[in-house]
């Protein structure tokens, strides 16, 4: 950054700032071409990494402007002409306000930048542009970093940024080849990384300034609605949902108990499980009532069997997140306030909108009490008016045989253990009355359709239930690491049972392996794949294993420490560098840790001839000249060393002139003559030696 | 410096009173092989320079004055039919022009048409002339040294860029200083010729051997240095071309042989830089309504460039 801005000052010289618009390409010299070519590349590739959020019309602008640049690369063809597109900003501006409203503020934003880079590319044609387009890719790649925070876009970015300034680098300096541009760009990328962690370790953690505005995009993960054969999609997806890190192997609940609740699904309508209207509403009125959600009341008064663990989740755009069934969460400690609601589902404050770490105690005696009491009772005995006749006949004939709620729950059950039900990833479409027809025809489902079934079954036999989602499982990564993707989705039901919500999990008594060993081994009990094809066999091979084994540790750590590296961890690593905290103390570190930086940009802005590689002797007279710029305030700018020394003649004792005289002869055959090569180095360097200490000895006498 | 460089450089000072650093340009110039454009009022004693540095080299000399009527055939020659009485006598032969000497004085050179002027530049660099399908080769040494009037004055038709290139140099004279005029008029014998220092063959020796001048990666990067930021500073309307780099080489040698070094240094790069870069640098803007003071506009534009590089950090 700082070789960058030195170098960069020559160019920003007002004097020459009266650059003149090539008349021709042809004239156009080829560093130029080629940097602007480079940068087109950058674009074209930042453009791939932001296809979430950009458009796909934006995306084939950037790419025509990327041909176009190639074009005139390779053929130093005539660019467009600038009234071309002008109509075509024109065209794009009531492009991007049409759909703007669809798709948010920053994701317009992101698409408005990109558009007029595109622009701005094919017209490309002065520094003044270039500079501007540089600065612009720079806030291209900040958009990227919204959303992809792993090391695979942190590690790509950087390569897109070192590319992008050996574009610049290349742009400015076309006197020396294009290998010393490259040295140039690597000299200033190890300059930065230091003063980069440095400051990502000492500089205090602010809170956002402002809040990223919401975005509308595609959201990730689970979602709000449930149709039975929504989650056997999602069971196609390996994407990984969230990492969760116990303090030890053995706070690490057993599979079976590995359920993760999200959301709570109360509304039916014949085919679609949904959050209810009414329990929002509820939520609403009761937060506005400032009523303690319940879960607080039950961790203050047990706390022996808790466990404390922390969950990194992916985005998922959504404000709702998952935690063991129940957790408790640690507000303290977590960036994002997270909310417990009446339902026992929890929400962060804002949306995930990028990578976060939250934390959690787990509190595995907690059950989920009736909080709202009838509401919940009511609420969750609704059914929709006249469809599946054939389930609700069957359901209040069990009922006449089982008395309890309990003995009801286990009869149906066992209805589905003993009937001969399967578990598969790609059951038959059911169309008209889904639960009568899976029920009694098809018998084949994933586990939405049976907890849809068994909540549909339970509600008419007047027992309140519910549709609960989240996800179950997860692979342990390490001791006590767990990392749950998205194919470990799950569906189950909770009824309402003396007041208690009590969970079902009818999908395991069609397949009890998908709770021990996970939905690969449950599916092939069955005689299915989770993936098919030739990915799904290339998966199973041991390198492969391995392969992806290593990539997720990577991810998982990288996550960890770097992402999750929040106010907290930055306070414990600097009690464990310096002991107790106090403000005194955090000021020293901070303005010293500054103050450092300061010190290094001193060093790299004053000294002005720097010259790490020249030969000693070359050095020492450089320093001799320094001394004699020092004492005369003369300087030396572009003379040479003789016509300098001629200049400031006067100023100089008959003694440092000679030896100054002497050393410029002896720099001259070193540098110049045909014998240069063929100096023996040491003993220039002596001379030149006894020269300087005889110059700086009279120079100090002089100024005494 | 070199005695009998030091000997000529005396007796051309007769003729051209305080003049140093100019007469040394101009012997550069020889040395290098180039040719020399003098811009300058009349009267400035161009004609007196010129004359005097053919006689102090013993060379062949003429005189051409250009004026706009002033043909081709008028400095290269004509093919001439003898009507002899046998027929071995009939037959054409070539009356050389002018322009076969070694030194060639081509005065108020933007007087004459422009396909005069390029008939005369074309000749300069091929150092040969083709009439009628023959190539005549012009002598050897072979040193232009063209005037030329600042173009504002009446009649003139300048030299356009590509031409103004192939001058190795360009100086001007001007106003003497008091000192130089007063004993100038005190002078007697101003007309007596000079006596021959070195001769013909002496000076192809003394440019072979200017060529044998040692120049060290350093230098050459710094004069790329200097040429380069010429390209890429947008200041600058004519950046310098590679003929340009190469003068300056060159003259650098030839201005470190003058000083009797062995290998040439940045200053000597810095000394010839001014007379060899201005005329190459100027716009062509500069040049159709040029005055004396848009040729003091192009030497501000080279020393502008010369002092946005520093040499030690070649």
């Amino acid at each position: 950054m700082i070789a960058f801005l030195k170098r960069q000052g020559a160019f920003f010289n007002p004097s020459h700032s009266t650059s003149r618009p090539l008349s021709s390409h042809s004239l156009m010299s080829s560093h130029k071409s080629t940097s602007y070519l480079m940068l087109a590349i950058a674009y074209g590739v930042l453009l791939f990494t932001l296809t979430d959020e950009l458009m796909a019309w934006v995306i084939v602008l950037g790419m025509c402007a990327l041909v176009v640049r190639v074009l005139v690369f390779l053929r130093s063809s005539q660019l467009p002409h600038s009234r071309t597109i002008n109509l075509l900003a024109v065209l794009s501006l009531f492009a991007l306000t049409w759909f703007g409203f669809s798709i948010g503020l920053l994701n317009s934003m992101i698409n408005l930048l990109a558009v007029a880079f595109a622009l701005k590319l094919i017209l490309l044609d002065s520094k003044r542009d270039f500079h501007l387009l540089f600065c612009t890719s720079l806030f291209l790649i900040g958009c990227g970093f919204i959303s992809a925070l792993s090391m695979v876009a942190w590690v790509g970015y950087l390569g897109v940024l070192i590319f992008l300034l050996l574009a610049l680098a290349y742009y400015h300096g076309p006197v020396t080849p294009f290998s010393s541009s490259a040295k140039f760009v690597a000299t200033l990328v190890v300059q930065a990384i230091p003063i980069a962690a440095l400051l990502f370790l000492v500089m205090p953690q602010l809170p956002p300034l402002w809040q990223m505005p919401t975005s509308k995009s595609q959201q990730t993960g689970l979602s709000d609605t449930v149709t039975p054969g929504d989650i056997a999609s999602l069971a196609k997806s390996s994407d990984l949902a969230f990492t969760a890190t116990f303090q030890s192997n053995d706070d690490i609940p057993l599979p079976q108990q590995r359920y993760w609740r999200a959301l709570v699904m109360e509304d039916f309508n014949g085919k679609t499980w949904s959050i209810s209207d009414r329990r929002k509403q509820a939520e609403r009125q009761l937060s506005l009532l400032q009523k303690t959600p319940p879960l607080t009341q039950i961790l203050t008064a047990d706390t022996a069997s808790t466990t404390a663990y922390e969950m990194i989740v992916e985005p998922t755009k959504q404000n709702w997140l998952f935690s063991l069934a129940l957790s408790e969460p640690d507000n303290a400690k977590n960036t994002i306030f997270v909310n417990t609601q009446f339902d026992y589902t929890l929400r962060s404050s804002t949306p995930l909108m990028s990578k976060k770490s939250f934390y959690f105690t787990y509190v595995p005696s907690a059950t989920i009490e009736n909080a709202a009491g009838d509401f919940e009772r009511q609420l969750n005995s609704l059914l929709p008016a006249t469809t599946n006749e054939e389930t609700r006949a069957w359901a209040l004939a069990l009922k006449q045989q089982h008395t309890t709620p309990t003995e009801l729950a286990n009869a149906i059950m066992n209805y589905f253990r003993l009937q001969g039900f399967t578990y598969t990833l790609e059951p038959n479409a059911m169309p008209v009355d889904a639960i009568d027809t899976f029920l009694f025809e098809e018998k084949a489902g994933f586990c939405a359709h049976y907890a849809s079934a068994m909540t549909f079954a339970l509600r008419a036999a007047g027992v309140p239930a519910r549709m609960v989602t989240g996800y179950q499982g997860g692979e342990q990564l390490d001791d006590n690491v767990l990392q749950v993707r998205q194919y470990d989705a799950h569906a189950w039901v909770e009824a309402l049972i003396d007041d208690k919500w009590q969970r079902f999990d009818p999908t395991s008594m069609v397949a009890p392996s998908r709770l021990s060993f996970g939905l690969e081994q449950a599916l092939a009990d069955f005689g299915e794949k989770r993936t098919s094809g030739l990915l799904g066999d290339l998966s199973e091979g041991a390198l492969f294993m391995t392969l992806q084994n290593w990539m997720r540790q990577m991810d998982y750590q990288w996550s960890k420490w770097i992402l999750g590296f929040d106010a907290n961890k930055q306070k414990d690593l600097l009690e464990d560098l310096l002991g107790q905290i106090t403000t005194k103390k955090m000021t020293a570190v901070f303005l010293s840790s500054l103050s450092i930086v300061g010190v290094i940009l001193l060093v790299y802005f004053f000294p002005i001839k720097r010259q790490p590689n020249l030969p000693k002797h070359q050095r020492i007279y450089r320093n001799a000249l320094a001394l004699v710029e020092k004492r005369t305030g003369v300087n030396r700018h572009h003379l040479s060393p003789q016509q300098y020394l001629e200049q400031v003649d006067s100023y100089l004792t008959h003694d440092t002139k000679a030896s100054l005289h002497s050393m410029t002869a002896l720099f001259n055959e070193s540098v110049y003559s045909a014998e240069s090569d063929n100096l023996d180095k040491s003993h220039l360097t002596s001379m030149m030696k006894k020269h300087f200490d005889t110059v700086k000895k009279s120079i100090r006498q002089q100024n005494a | 410096m070199r005695s009998e460089i030091e000997k000529s450089l005396h007796a051309l000072g007769e003729k051209i009173l305080g003049k140093e650093h100019q007469l040394k340009l101009a012997l550069t110039c020889l040395l290098s092989n180039g040719h020399l454009l003098i811009e300058d009022l009349p009267g400035m004693g161009k004609t007196t320079l010129s004359h005097a540095l053919s006689q102090v080299f013993g060379l062949q000399y003429s005189r051409i004055q250009f004026t706009s009527d002033l043909l081709p055939s008028d400095m290269l020659g004509v093919n001439i039919f003898h009507s002899g009485e046998t027929n071995t006598d009939k037959q054409f032969s070539f009356r050389h022009g002018p322009i076969f000497s070694q030194v060639v004085l081509a005065d108020e050179l933007n007087r004459a048409s422009p396909k005069t002027q390029s008939a005369l530049l074309e000749a300069m660099e091929e150092r040969q002339v083709s009439i009628d399908g023959t190539t005549h080769a012009l002598p050897s040494p072979f040193f232009v040294i063209a005037t030329q009037n600042p173009s504002s004055q009446s009649g003139t038709y300048p030299l356009p860029e590509s031409q103004l290139d192939r001058f190795f140099m360009r100086i001007s004279l001007g106003y003497p200083q008091w000192d130089a005029e007063k004993a100038m008029l005190k002078q007697t014998n101003s007309t007596t010729p000079l006596e021959q220092i070195i001769d013909e063959t002496r000076l192809k020796t003394m440019q072979q051997e200017v060529n044998n001048i040692h120049a060290s990666d350093a230098l050459i990067h710094y004069i790329l240095m200097l040429v380069n930021e010429s390209r890429n500073n947008g200041t600058y309307p004519n950046p310098l071309s590679p003929r340009a780099s190469r003068a300056l080489l060159q003259g650098a040698k030839a201005w470190a042989f003058i000083s009797n070094k062995a290998f040439a240094t940045p200053e000597d790069v810095q000394a010839v830089f001014t007379a060899i870069t201005a005329h190459r640098l100027s716009s062509s803007q500069h040049n159709e309504g040029a005055t004396f003071g848009d040729n003091a506009s192009s030497i501000v534009l080279s020393r502008q460039l010369l002092e946005s590089v520093d040499p030690l950090a070649a």
